[in-house]
């Protein structure tokens, strides 16, 4: 058995994935809490204090569950490239999380609206991190005696990011995996590379009316809440 | 306010009300409406905006279940009554968009 055999049969035997899956939740979970308090400079006010609230204590339980994920990993000789993408995810969920402890520590409207504009995009690149970590360990690991599925033709899923790019920040995160996971149906049903290309061109010339129709929902939306 | 209701609003809007209380996802609901994929994410956008729709994510494990979750969709209590009324209500009804679409109201 070489080491990265070993790699991958420790990654799943010890839970990885199970502490990575747990981890994506709460980042997904910070995303959509994050699309809630979208536009709140008053977050004391506006009465998103305890959704703020939630917000940071979500990103604290984030940063430390992947510390602790990257030091285990570091423990055991994991592949490189995981090793290297956990660092990459805690680097932005340390950032996350100081970004939201200066934002309630000074309370004033400017270190909370720095922190809502960038932490959706970094919370997105965590998200997006751990769903390659993930997945990539995953097709490490099929047997193949198995039919693996094939993979979604590269230039849809490439048309498919620049769609979801022109999304509002705090969608681009839900849509990024739903439009994967389409692909990933796609693919696995067998549609032809040109028929996914043609999937992705349809995704990317209907995202600004997609981005207009989110927009007119967060307007509706906060309209309804004050 | 209701929605502009095109004729591929109206075909998400029946493919969605002919099981209003199964939930579908993205690709089964453009199949349904026999609408090419990767359409219809603006429409059901609207619609959950509206409060018509509502999503969740399925609840698996992805790297046991070795594939991406799907996103499903469902018309809420009230917005499958909605999406009746608008149906019913529309200027331009399906039947005169698509004829035919309907059983009995196609060209003679």
């Amino acid at each position: 058995m070489t080491r990265h055999d070993r790699s991958r049969e420790l990654f799943f035997k010890l839970g990885f994935d199970k502490d990575l899956a747990g981890s994506l939740d709460l980042v997904r979970n910070l995303v959509w809490s994050l699309d809630g308090l979208h536009g709140s400079s008053r977050i004391q006010n506006l009465g998103a204090r305890p959704l703020f609230i939630r917000v940071c204590e979500d990103a604290k339980r984030l940063a430390s569950d992947l510390d602790d994920t990257h030091c285990r990993a570091g423990e055991y000789n994991f592949d490189r490239s995981v090793i290297t993408g956990l660092g990459r995810a805690i680097d932005r969920a340390r950032l996350i999380e100081r970004l939201l402890d200066e934002a309630t520590s000074v309370a004033e409207a400017r270190s909370i609206q720095v922190a809502l504009a960038r932490v959706p995009d970094l919370a997105i690149d965590v998200e997006g991190i751990l769903y390659v970590l993930i997945n990539d360990a995953d097709r490490r690991t099929v047997v193949p005696s198995e039919p693996s599925p094939k993979a979604p033709a590269a230039s849809a899923a490439q048309l498919a990011r620049g769609a979801v790019r022109v999304l509002p920040a705090a969608a681009r995160g839900r849509y990024r995996a739903e439009f994967d996971s389409e692909l990933y149906e796609l693919a696995l049903a067998g549609v032809s590379r040109w028929a996914q290309f043609l999937y992705g061109l349809r995704l990317l010339d209907r995202a600004w009316v997609l981005r207009a129709e989110l927009r007119e929902a967060a307007l509706r939306g906060r309209a309804v809440r004050s | 306010m209701a929605p502009r209701m095109t004729l591929q609003t109206q075909l998400v809007l029946r493919a969605l009300l002919e099981h209003p209380t199964r939930e579908l996802y993205g690709l089964q609901i453009s199949h349904s409406a026999g609408l090419a994929t990767g359409t219809i994410h603006p429409i059901l956008a609207r619609f959950e905006g509206l409060g018509w729709l509502e999503s969740r994510w399925e609840e698996i494990d992805p790297a046991s279940e070795g594939r991406p979750r799907r996103r499903y969709y469902r018309l809420s209590p009230d917005g499958a009554e909605h999406a009746r009324e608008a149906l019913a209500t529309a200027r331009t009804p399906l039947s005169v968009l698509r004829p035919g679409l309907i059983p009995g109201t196609g060209p003679a």
